[in-house]
């Protein structure tokens, strides 16, 4: 199963990877580390992250947080010399 | 009334053959002239009457004296006229001609226009000839050239040992660079691919400026493949340059970020509907992402696609009315479609709409030319989009960003580059072409007008702020190569 962006609307600023693993129960091998939290918007305190599919729904709204997603992480390749 | 221009093929007479040999249809009035006026078919007579010689071998290819009997062959040719009928009675009349024994066939006489460069078609014109058309020549002496303007070719990743043997010297970044994995990548030191062919054609209108490598083609991620990635590869690449340029020891006077990648088929995506689809939803958080390095003053280029109707790449799997996908369609970014060095739009270029905003593609730019050597023709829509980033890069040196100034915003340049564009295929804005092939003399004039209309009014208020009138620029002394004709796919 492939992996899932999700946004999180954060308006103390953006979470750490442990605050985001901790408040939904996530495993190590939920969330790419290596992604991080990426401000995509930081005006409206948009955050969002990297997950497996299968731990998405966990990721839920609450406690001052909102969440959009999951959203798609399509493969992309080059406009380049049409084949 | 609406009319269609026809051919008629019509059987041997004497007489049809006289008025062949005589390039008119007076010889054969007495014949033509009834048969047409019956179909309700008007006669061109500049046409006049064109002889169809058969082949006698392919005619009768098993009767050896037929081939030989020289008083059969007048015969066996056939004869066309053309003319022009109105639509309603089109059918009703082909209808009546193909009962007359004289009448062989009733055919549509269709535009024809040049065809159109498809994959595998060799290269129209240089990067010389592009150079031309851009016009770096004014460029350079109005000091638009790139300098103090960085560059960002988000692909396959650069090889810079390259380029300059290609000869293009080019300025590098390699601390502002990005790579997805810095243990085992080096920004600069990547294979020579669709990355270096990017960044060697916005060279061509920005000789000067300076390069960053953002290789997220060179993704990591489980699955991937060289030449491919994910988009949450992008998502991270963006996010880097939104650090560095929002840095307060950014040292350029401007970014300019060139995509010449996406998506060729919706099957990659979730549903068009779906609250997570990336294709059509600006709530994406690469959509988003976009829009805010665009606020933060980049200049941002993505190709439109290579699935154009008359030749698509085979990955976007016969879909060619599918329009520009995501972000290449973001209203915050200039989307650019194909053309060749002769001004035709290549058969591989996307058309529009766009799915974010509507009115995609935006401009137009030259592409399928010799150029890097990387590929035996810069091509794709790839090509076309660094050639117009490389352009504004060039401008930008007189022109750059200032936050607080609404006329050096990525808006006022997206909108001088439509404005100053040379309209092509119908008039005004249209999905092949949007506003046109990009015209750098026009957009090199308008922006010192603009600079120095910003200069005079600088610290003066009150002053009386003068709107340059693109209109009254005149036509670019720069002329388009001569269309060729060619067969689509031939070598």
């Amino acid at each position: 199963m492939g992996k899932v962006m999700i946004t999180i609307r954060a308006p103390e600023g953006p979470p750490s990877i442990a605050a985001v693993r901790e408040r939904y129960g996530l495993a190590d091998s939920d969330i790419d580390e290596r992604f991080g939290v990426v401000a995509v918007d930081p005006a409206d305190h948009a955050y969002t992250i990297l997950v497996e599919q299968s731990a998405a729904s966990r990721i839920t709204p609450g406690q001052g947080w909102e969440v959009d997603g999951p959203f798609s992480n399509p493969r992309i390749e080059p406009f380049g010399p049409p084949r | 009334m609406a009319t269609r221009r026809v051919l008629l093929e019509l059987r041997h007479s004497p007489n049809m053959r006289a008025a062949a040999a005589a390039r008119s249809v007076d010889a054969a009035e007495a014949e033509i002239t009834p048969l047409a006026s019956d179909a309700g078919i008007t006669l061109d007579p500049g046409f006049g009457v064109v002889e169809l010689p058969r082949d006698v071998a392919a005619a009768a290819p098993r009767d050896l004296d037929a081939a030989f009997d020289v008083d059969g062959v007048d015969d066996l040719s056939t004869y066309l006229v053309r003319g022009e009928i109105e639509e309603t009675t089109l059918e009703a009349a082909t209808m009546t001609l193909r009962d007359r024994p004289d009448v062989i066939g009733v055919y549509a006489d269709g535009p024809i226009s040049p065809m159109a460069i498809c994959p595998g078609s060799p290269p129209l014109g240089s990067d010389a000839d592009v150079e031309r058309l851009l016009d770096v020549n004014t460029l350079r002496a109005k000091g638009m050239d790139g300098r103090n303007v960085a560059v960002a070719i988000v692909d396959t990743g650069l090889n810079i040992a390259f380029l300059q043997s290609r000869g293009k010297p080019a300025h590098f970044d390699e601390a502002r660079s990005w790579v997805p994995d810095p243990a085992s990548q080096t920004p600069g030191d990547l294979p020579v691919d669709h990355g270096c062919m990017c960044a060697f054609d916005a060279l061509i209108g920005a000789p000067e400026c300076t390069l960053l490598d953002i290789a997220v083609l060179q993704s990591t991620a489980p699955g991937s493949t060289v030449m491919e990635g994910l988009l949450s590869d992008a998502v991270r690449a963006y996010a880097h340059l939104l650090g560095v340029a929002t840095d307060a020891a950014w040292p350029y006077g401007a970014l300019v970020v060139n995509n010449s990648w996406g998506m060729f088929h919706p099957s990659w995506d979730f549903p068009v509907g779906h609250p997570g689809n990336y294709s059509d939803n600006a709530n994406h958080p690469f959509n988003r992402i976009v829009g805010t390095l665009e606020r933060a003053g980049a200049d941002i280029f993505f190709a439109a696609g290579n699935c154009g109707r008359e030749c698509p790449d085979g990955r976007c799997q016969g879909l060619t009315n599918a329009g520009v996908f995501g972000a290449n369609s973001h209203p915050q970014v200039t989307c650019v479609a194909g053309v060749d060095t002769s001004r035709q739009r290549v058969g591989y270029s996307t058309s529009g709409p766009g799915r974010l905003m509507r009115s995609k593609p935006d401009v137009s730019g030259f592409t399928h030319f010799a150029g890097s050597g990387v590929f035996a023709a810069d091509g794709g829509t790839s090509a076309a989009s660094p050639v117009v980033a490389g352009l504004v890069a060039a401008v930008r040196t007189r022109l750059p960003y200032e936050a607080s100034k609404v006329a050096t915003h990525p808006a006022a340049m997206r909108w001088l580059l439509m404005r100053t564009a040379d309209d092509l295929g119908t008039g005004g804005f249209d999905f092949d072409f949007g506003h046109g092939v990009v015209n750098g003399h026009k957009l090199a004039t308008a922006v010192k007008i603009l600079s120095v209309v910003k200069a005079a009014t600088r610290g003066a208020p009150g002053a009386r702020r003068e709107v340059p009138t693109f209109m009254s620029l005149g036509p670019s002394p720069v002329q388009p190569a001569e269309p060729r004709a060619r067969t689509a796919g031939a070598p």
